[in-house]
């Protein structure tokens, strides 16, 4: 084994994937320029992954490399008294030709973790604050000998996550789209992103403001199976886009917000495009997007179909649980999209009418 | 289309297809059977995609045609009826089973023959030969050391190379552990590209192929095919770089003893009830004459046994996972074993003595 000093033991924490990605990059480097080969490398899940598996990885050599690597992520679920001291014991005394990375998006792991592995260990990865965003997004572009408007930069937040892998991959693809030079407005900037944006939450919003059933449920199917979303987000996602329509009404004079108590004023009665900006909607894509939806849904609709998402979530947090996730939502999506309770799905639905509209 | 055969012939063939037909879904064509009957055969198909099967079966009472049918239902249903003679009909788009021997009738929805996937095909001179039961104990001594992990998928089957010295190779790893087999009685091989071989067709050649006989091999540029008794067998081959396994094969190991294999499993047997829910490490202390094999404490426990061994060296003590011993021990056929070694943390080797055409490599654990 060469000679290298380096942690054998890492807790890597926070949501910032694209500096933590950068991290563990910089640190295999380093292992293949000292070994004068390629670690072996390994990327396990807790949830896929028991702490006996992994730690048996660890603590077994390996026939083809002289040092293994192994990324252990989502390492917070590792809950369990007896999981927690077998790999807290392992970081107390681990093996010298492993590198363990303790992956978690949160901030911290169970306490005998932490000192296990100690501060020097962890490392904590910061979302970037709002100002240092655009200058980010801009050197990066700059490297591809791109510039970008403001306006095209809003733009850009809009449509990707705060999160530098994400917001490098989007440059990587406005770079491959445009030649050097270009400077980048927010056509460009929707022309190219707002098609590459893989389905969220937001998406199967548009989808049933576009009245496509089918497709909604697809994209719910999607959601669910990627472990990204859960039923609690995308309820989230659609409250507050219904949310935001209702007070798209309000603002146009076509209705109140709920709460606001029956004779309440029916709004300021802007035109659309003020009432747009108010709302921070400054994409062509988004506000075509709460255009097909304002068609679609009443103020009074909305209300409704937020009643009916709150309710949803009661039940997902109550006695049917994750198991009817699926179910739940399809029925919140189906009494969404048909109005008046005229899915038969609803029909003999015991749930104390929740999913009523009238 | 209709037939009439015997009963167990036909369920000895369908059990068979339906190993391959990794489907359950009842709607799709891909876990049906395919049945062709011609003058006096019936043709047998089954594919799961990647490794196709086919064999026929004499019948009677013949009208041509072809249909694909459920086949799982048709495994649960022939196995239930009695010994005797089977009619098959197919009658509006079901399959209509009257069995001879009951006032019984099943029927079973079809799915067009036509609509079947077709099987690989390799040309007839391709094939070459080679006693069956040596390419089987070649497959025993290397399947269970094939990597389960698909980010690993170069490791996820059998590599099978002839030596430059013509004898055929097999070599398996999961990086921590290698099994190797070189075979000088295969007889006269043609050239051929290494290959990795999947585990499924090679775990189908050994549960269904007898040591009595030749087996028949053709190796194409994606594909592999066996031929025994009426068997007709052909898988993908796994696409990439296997591993330089001559590279970490220990050359000079001075050290070693020597002990009998069935002292040593039964041992390693009782150890690891301490070991099993753990991290499987087992800690192997060798002093003259001796070997202990022990358990690390746990809360619960710790085990300990030692056994009479051949050995004349210093103290010393290595850690394995019992796993990596067991499952060689088990396929090594002699009485006495003998492990090769150098130092705690370097590769050990297992060999049957006297030493034979195969061994098997395991890297040792972290001792502390």
């Amino acid at each position: 084994m060469p000679k290298f000093t380096q942690l054998p033991c890492y807790i890597l924490c926070g949501p910032e994937i694209g500096k933590r990605n950068s991290f563990i990059k910089d640190i295999r480097k380093r292992c293949a320029d000292a070994d004068g080969a390629q670690p072996e490398y390994h990327t396990f899940y807790a949830d896929d992954t028991s702490v006996e598996e992994l730690i048996n990885l660890l603590q077994n050599g390996s026939l083809f490399s002289s040092r293994r690597i192994v990324e252990y992520r989502n390492a917070e679920l590792v809950t369990g008294k007896n999981d927690i001291a077998v790999l807290a014991g392992y970081a107390a005394s681990p093996s010298p030709e492993a590198l363990l990375f303790l992956i978690t998006e949160s901030y911290s792991l169970a306490k005998p973790l932490e000192t296990a592995v100690g501060s020097a260990g962890k490392v904590v990865f910061w979302e970037l604050r709002d100002y240092e965003k655009p200058t980010w997004v801009r050197e990066r572009l700059a490297q591809y000998r791109l510039s970008i408007d403001d306006e095209a930069l809003t733009a850009l937040f809009e449509l990707v996550e705060n999160e530098t892998s994400a917001l490098d991959s989007a440059c990587i693809m406005l770079a491959a789209y445009f030649p050097a030079g270009t400077r980048l407005g927010i056509d460009e900037i929707e022309s190219t992103l707002s098609k590459s944006r893989q389905e969220d939450a937001f998406s199967l919003f548009d989808r049933i403001s576009g009245g496509d059933m089918t497709a909604a449920l697809n994209v719910l199917d999607t959601l669910l199976a990627d472990r990204q979303s859960d039923a609690t987000q995308i309820i989230a996602a659609l409250v507050w886009s219904f949310r935001k329509i209702e007070r798209l009404h309000f603002l146009t004079g076509n209705g109140a917000v709920s709460g606001a108590g029956q004779g309440a004023d029916a709004g300021p009665c802007l035109d659309l495009e003020t009432a747009f900006r108010q709302e921070k909607i400054t994409t062509k894509t988004g506000q075509r997007k709460f255009r097909a939806a304002l068609r679609q849904f009443s103020a009074d609709e909305c209300s409704r179909a937020v009643r009916a998402a709150a309710a949803t979530e009661g039940a997902l947090r109550g006695g049917l649980g994750a198991s009817f996730e699926r179910p739940l939502l399809h029925l919140l999506i189906c009494s969404i999209m048909s109005g008046n309770c005229s899915s038969p799905a609803l029909s003999g639905w015991k749930e104390e009418e929740y999913y009523r509209f009238n | 289309m209709k037939f009439t055969c015997d009963k167990t012939s036909l369920l000895r063939e369908i059990s068979f297809a339906q190993e391959i037909i990794a489907s359950k879904n009842a709607l799709s064509i891909m876990s049906n059977v395919y049945l062709e009957a011609t003058d006096s055969r019936l043709l047998i198909r089954a594919t799961d995609v990647k490794v196709g099967f086919e064999t026929s079966i004499p019948v009677s009472d013949v009208v041509p045609g072809a249909m694909t049918v459920f086949c799982d239902k048709l495994t649960g249903i022939l196995s239930s009826l009695p010994e005797g003679d089977i009619g098959i009909e197919q009658d509006q788009g079901r399959a209509v089973l009257r069995p001879a021997s009951k006032k019984a009738r099943f029927q079973l929805k079809t799915l067009s023959g036509e609509k079947y996937p077709e099987l690989p095909r390799a040309e007839e001179q391709s094939y070459f030969e080679m006693p069956a039961k040596e390419f089987r104990r070649m497959v025993v001594q290397t399947l269970f050391s094939v990597s389960t992990d698909e980010t690993r998928y170069f490791m996820n089957g059998v590599f099978m190379e002839k030596s430059p010295e013509g004898s055929l190779i097999m070599v398996s790893t999961d990086g921590r552990r290698l099994a190797f087999i070189k075979n000088e009685s295969a007889g006269s091989l043609p050239d051929f590209k290494p290959v990795i071989i999947p585990t499924k067709v090679l775990g189908i050649i050994n549960k269904r192929l007898s040591d009595e006989g030749m087996l028949g091999i053709a190796i194409t540029e994606k594909n592999i095919f066996f031929r025994f008794n009426a068997y007709q067998i052909s898988s993908v081959l796994i696409e990439g770089q296997f591993p330089n396994y001559q590279k970490v094969i220990p050359q000079n190991q001075k050290t070693k003893f020597s002990a009998k294999k069935e002292d040593m499993m039964e041992a390693l047997k009782r150890v690891s009830i301490f070991v099993e829910q753990k991290s499987n490490r087992t800690f192997f202390s060798l002093s003259v004459g001796s070997l202990i094999l022990s358990s690390e404490e746990t809360e619960i426990g710790a085990a300990r046994e030692e056994i009479a061994c051949d050995y004349e060296g210093e103290d010393t003590t290595f850690a394995l996972n019992y796993r990596y011993i067991e499952e060689p021990l088990r396929v090594l056929d002699s009485e006495t074993i003998t492990v090769e070694f150098s130092e705690p943390s370097r590769a050990i080797t297992l060999r049957p003595e006297p030493a034979s055409d195969y061994f098997h490599i395991v890297m040792p654990m972290q001792i502390d």
